[in-house]
């Protein structure tokens, strides 16, 4: 897992695999760094090729601690396995998913 | 053998008259490599004088053995046994080709009266040489007691921790005998209709559950649902999920309500239920669980449905070629308070089939983490479309388990089906 900061945005670089066992190490680290930003933040999951349910889970705690500090989690660059298991999930209807990183920073700049 | 016998010290300040006499009347033995020259316990009646080689004195004590010394020329083996009448102490072993001279008891005495020096070296050296043994004896116990001691200790922890899994696996044997219960007990089979299911966890408890649920009218619930992540805390998800949804939808009949509830309404107010209940009740823990909800009407096949989230069921016709996906409208249960629930409508015609699945089985990985994955399933669907329900569904399982190819089972894996007799 990748962290940059792009002017107020943290952009996170997910892991290629998020099973349950690459989850025990990256959510703590994920979920404490967008606790520490409370801000805009960007997950690009160009890398991501599977994407267990407890990965939609930490998307989605990352989005809860995120919104209440007027911050967000947005994603991007989703690979067609991962958007369909976002479409059939319809957790496609609780993130903003843009196609690339720049379209990404481009709604953030807005 | 006076030549080699004046060469040893013991004989230093023995004069070469004696010794010559001593010589001329003792025997020798000769010993290869590997030759045992006594054996500790029988009785002995000579002593022996190294000339050449080297011998060792090798105590044995039940099943260990000690060894005591290592004689080279000149040491006086086996002189207790003449002195005090007792048994051979211990095992002396030739380890190389040694030679040694051989005292009865009149040579023995001989040779001590001949030189007090000689007899006073002699006791010297059996002096030293029991101080020493009791001391390697004492040494040995001590060591072995102490790591009889650290042996017991690493006893008493494995036990302790042994006595922990035990009980922490009898709760989940526990466990796993309540969750089984949170499974229908009988799957109702309505004239003209198969319904077959199986739920196969991959931990003790599952996250994943399936239901069968009468309802008025001869009307039946369909159910079936993956809690997020899967052990203990899917399990919790699943006996919460299961319990809202199975007394929401029998609410209307155990509270006697004059009207049978529409299937749309009866789907819509179960799911908006369960999913305030959770959403508000549980939100903090972030769990979720997709669930398919399906009413079918046997007489009709016609079938009112709520997708949360679930992966799409299949419906296929005879043959089983896929009809159509009853797709996801709503997000998993648990996540948006409010949210509301579309309810979308099916009907199984005869010999049509609806197959309901959960992520387990489309997400079996083989060796290179390929997925069995959706074309996989409707192969095998297609392939064995002409079984019964109950059947198919074990041959799918044995296709996900071939393409795992004994990879352990990672994910749950739940399977319904349902099928509309042919005419």
């Amino acid at each position: 897992m990748k962290q940059e900061h792009i002017g107020d945005v943290l952009v996170i670089t997910l892991p290629a695999r998020l099973d349950a066992a690459a989850l025990a190490d990256v959510e703590p680290v994920f979920n404490a760094i967008i606790n520490a930003h409370q801000g805009k933040v960007l997950v690009d999951m160009a890398e991501v090729g599977f994407a267990a349910s407890l990965a939609l889970r930490m998307l989605l705690m990352g989005l809860k601690s995120a919104q209440p500090l007027g911050g967000d989690v947005r994603l991007c660059s989703l690979q067609p396995p991962v958007a369909e298991i976002f479409r059939k999930s319809r957790f496609d209807t609780l993130f903003k998913i843009y196609p690339d990183r720049a379209a990404g920073l481009a709604s953030y700049a807005g | 053998m006076l030549e080699r016998m004046r060469t040893l010290g013991l004989f230093g300040r023995t004069n070469d008259a004696r010794l010559a006499e001593l010589a001329a009347q003792l025997p020798e033995q000769r010993l290869a490599a590997g030759d045992v020259l006594f054996v500790q316990g029988a009785p002995g009646y000579t002593c022996y004088m190294v000339l050449s080689g080297e011998l060792e004195a090798v105590a044995h004590q039940g099943d260990f053995a000690q060894r005591l010394e290592v004689c080279l020329p000149g040491r006086i083996i086996g002189e207790m046994a003449l002195i005090d009448g007792s048994p051979r102490s211990a095992t002396v072993r030739a380890l190389a080709d040694s030679s040694v001279a051989v005292f009865d008891e009149r040579a023995f005495t001989e040779l001590m009266l001949s030189s007090p020096e000689l007899t006073l070296d002699l006791l010297r050296g059996s002096t030293a040489r029991l101080r020493r043994t009791s001391q390697l004896m004492i040494d040995d116990l001590a060591a072995k007691h102490a790591e009889l001691a650290r042996a017991y200790a690493d006893l008493e922890a494995a036990q302790a921790e042994r006595v922990r899994l035990v009980r922490l696996e009898e709760e989940l044997a526990v466990a796993r005998r309540i969750q089984s219960l949170f499974l229908p007990r009988t799957i109702a089979q309505p004239p003209g209709w198969q319904i077959a299911a199986v739920n196969r966890g991959a931990h003790e408890v599952g996250g994943d559950f399936f239901d069968c649920i009468p309802l008025d009218g001869g009307r039946l619930g369909l159910v079936i649902a993956d809690a997020c992540g899967k052990g203990v805390p899917a399990a919790l998800f699943v006996a919460l999920t299961r319990s809202l949804v199975r007394a929401s939808s029998q609410a209307p009949r155990m509270f006697r309500h004059e009207h049978e509830a529409g299937a749309d309404a009866l789907l819509a107010d179960t799911l908006r239920f369960a999913n305030e209940y959770i959403a508000t009740e549980h939100g903090a823990s972030s769990m979720f669980i997709t669930l398919f909800y399906a009413v079918l009407t046997p007489a009709s096949g016609e079938l009112s449905f709520v997708n949360a989230g679930h992966n799409s069921p299949m419906l296929l016709g005879p043959g089983g070629v896929l009809r159509a996906e009853l797709e996801s409208s709503a997000l998993p249960i648990g996540i948006v308070p409010g949210q509301a629930f579309e309810v979308g409508h099916a009907r199984l015609a005869p010999g049509d089939t609806l197959v309901c699945f959960t992520d387990g089985i489309t997400e079996a990985m083989n060796a290179g983490n390929e997925l069995f994955g959706e074309p996989r399933l409707l192969a095998a669907l297609r392939a064995h479309a002409g079984l019964p329900a109950a059947a198919l569904i074990d041959r799918v399982i044995a296709e996900v388990e071939v393409h795992a190819g004994g990879a352990p089972q990672s994910d749950d894996l739940t399977l319904l089906v349902v099928r509309r007799e042919a005419a």
